[in-house]
């Protein structure tokens, strides 16, 4: 896991809000 | 993999789905227009590693019928690779206790890193612009590529664009590599017809204004007609617009519930609609050579801004082109009276925008080209605003057309001419005399102005003083008293008297700089291509002083 930043739309018609999410790590053919 | 995200398109697609107009389930991270350099990846993944960058486009699945038939647009899991939110096996992109989706386009650029599959990353150069390259991914390959892949006009097909948005100038630029002609450019914002102008387009219509129906019948309809708006009226009218055996592309994202009605006793005769995704194409197979397109459009132009020391590249560079064709095109035989107002309206632009620099440079000199010239003379015997627009005009133009119009001949020159390009690769220190004989032998300049200083006789007639004589330094280039066989094009001969760069003490000024970018451009060009056909006959745009192409379609071998 890796943590990032992230713009996040919650709703319809946004707006866009930045969050901190937990990046999943590469499978083999990511 | 894992991608460090440099820099990100934002694309209509991304918007509809904000809206809910396409109703992804919330809450997501959007964004596929992804560039940035590879930070981690998979046991299985081996085209490229950490550090290399890359370009994200979409997802497909390799194996499907249209996959495997090189139309991975139409991939049979094209939804759910790309739009599901989660991995194709419903795992999360996500970790932790977050309900936010991820994977839009399977990747969700909008985001510090992204999590990409092996077969949407396509590398790039090393040097490549990130920061630019981002659309290549989804905007520019859905319009250039629905043209390059889909389309293939032939030269001389018209060519009509219905919505002047990042998409359809993409495949507007693609048609003028194609040749096509008469480029017609339909939006209702001004400004967009003002870059799809700058951009190829040969005439343009106000939707806002202007009956656009009425317009194309005049034309007689069109051969191709070239729908991005997105808007299910104009769908309506491009495929209106068509004449025999024309076809219509729809690369729009049209909303739900919004039906057209067609007249299909109104059809043109033989007319093919075709809706047409990503371009119908696959990243590496297009990313390549429309990264080249995007590096070489400034050749030249940036170079001179640079040179004279103006700020705000990005302001200029797309201006350039039509500002330095309509210029030269005024000075013309017989210029039209549409290319008269152009050249009136170019002028005043041009004007408009250097203005501000001269008054910035006037109240605060640097040391740039700006203010040489707003300092240069003595007492109050100064250059006015007037002049100095003039001379920036001349040398901005001059610094810009007149090189990158040698370039284009001399590859034509080039393409016929074997021998010519052994010679060049097998003297590269000796590059300079083969760039004096391409400009005598492809005569871009061919006259120049002067002004009789003083009354004399020249060779039985009378000039006078104040007189303006036009120097046809392009026969002079051609006399074969002073050069033998002058048809011919031989990098070996005496070039003492060629008076490309102008005779006497008003030699070219910028005379060294054109002749460094000319060597250098021949350097790489013959470096990395063995040989070039050119595809069609010569387009010249109008002008007397200068002479250069409308277009040119190059087919380029590369060199090993």
């Amino acid at each position: 896991m890796r943590e990032i930043q992230a713009a996040v739309v919650r709703n319809a018609g946004g707006p866009f809000a930045i969050e901190t999410l937990q990046l999943d790590d590469p499978r083999d053919d990511e | 993999m894992i991608v460090r995200i440099v820099a990100t398109g934002m694309c209509h697609s991304d918007i509809v789905v904000v809206k809910q107009e396409f109703p992804l389930p919330l809450p997501l991270v959007l964004g596929h227009e992804g560039a940035g350099i590879v930070a981690q990846v998979g046991a299985g993944v081996t085209h490229v590693a950490p550090g290399d960058p890359v370009v994200l486009s979409f997802d497909s699945c390799a194996h499907c019928p249209t996959c495997a038939d090189a139309h991975a647009a139409y991939c049979g899991d094209f939804m759910r690779l790309n739009f599901a939110g989660t991995r194709l096996d419903g795992t999360p992109i996500f970790g932790g206790a977050t309900d936010v989706k991820g994977g839009f386009f399977y990747q969700s650029s909008f985001a510090t890193f992204a999590l990409a599959h092996a077969r949407n990353v396509v590398k790039v150069r090393a040097d490549a612009p990130l920061d630019l390259l981002g659309p290549l991914g989804c905007g520019v390959q859905t319009g250039a590529g629905a043209v390059l892949n889909v389309l293939k006009p032939k030269p001389g097909s018209s060519f009509c664009l219905f919505g002047a948005g990042p998409v359809g100038l993409s495949g507007l630029m693609a048609a003028k590599l194609h040749g096509c002609d008469p480029i017609i450019a339909v939006d209702k914002v001004a400004s967009r017809l003002e870059l799809a102008r700058t951009f190829g387009a040969t005439i343009t219509i106000d939707a806002g204004s202007e009956d656009v129906a009425a317009r194309l019948a005049d034309l007689g309809g069109v051969d191709l007609a070239f729908e991005a708006s997105g808007v299910p009226a104009v769908a309506q009218l491009a495929i209106q617009s068509l004449r025999t055996l024309g076809t219509c592309a729809l690369v729009g994202v049209y909303p739900a519930g919004k039906p057209i009605a067609l007249d299909l006793s109104g059809l043109a005769p033989g007319a093919t609609i075709r809706q047409i995704v990503e371009g119908d194409g696959r990243g590496e197979r297009l990313f390549s050579p429309l990264h080249a397109f995007v590096e070489r459009s400034p050749l030249g132009g940036l170079n001179i801004l640079r040179i004279m020391g103006f700020e705000g590249e990005d302001h200029y560079l797309p201006r350039l082109a039509r500002w330095a064709w309509f210029a030269v095109a005024g000075g013309s035989g017989v210029p039209t009276r549409e290319i008269l107002a152009e050249m009136d309206a170019v002028s005043k632009e041009m004007g408009d925008a250097f203005a501000p620099i001269i008054a910035a440079r006037r109240a605060m000199p640097t040391d740039d080209f700006v203010s040489r010239l707003v300092t240069a003379g003595e007492g109050d015997d100064k250059l006015t605003d007037d002049e100095v627009i003039g001379n920036l005009i001349l040398t901005l133009l001059a610094g810009h057309d007149t090189t990158l119009n040698t370039m284009v001949l001399s590859v034509e020159a080039l393409s016929r001419n074997p021998e010519g390009r052994a010679w060049m690769r097998a003297n590269p220190d000796e590059l300079v005399k083969a760039v004096m004989e391409l400009s005598r032998h492809i005569a871009m300049s061919t006259e120049q102005a002067r002004i009789v200083a003083e009354d004399f006789e020249w060779c039985g007639q009378q000039l006078k003083q104040g007189q303006i004589v036009h120097l046809m330094t392009a026969t002079a280039n051609r006399d074969p008293r002073v050069f033998a066989d002058p048809e011919r094009l031989d990098f070996t001969r005496d070039q003492s008297e060629n008076v490309t760069f102008g005779p006497g003490i008003h030699h070219c000024i910028g005379h060294l700089f054109a002749k460094m970018q000319l060597e250098e451009f021949f350097t790489e060009f013959l470096l990395r291509y063995d040989s070039f056909d050119v595809l069609d006959d010569l387009k010249f745009a109008p002008g007397l002083s200068f002479r250069g192409v409308s277009s040119l379609n190059v087919r380029l071998h590369r060199a090993g």
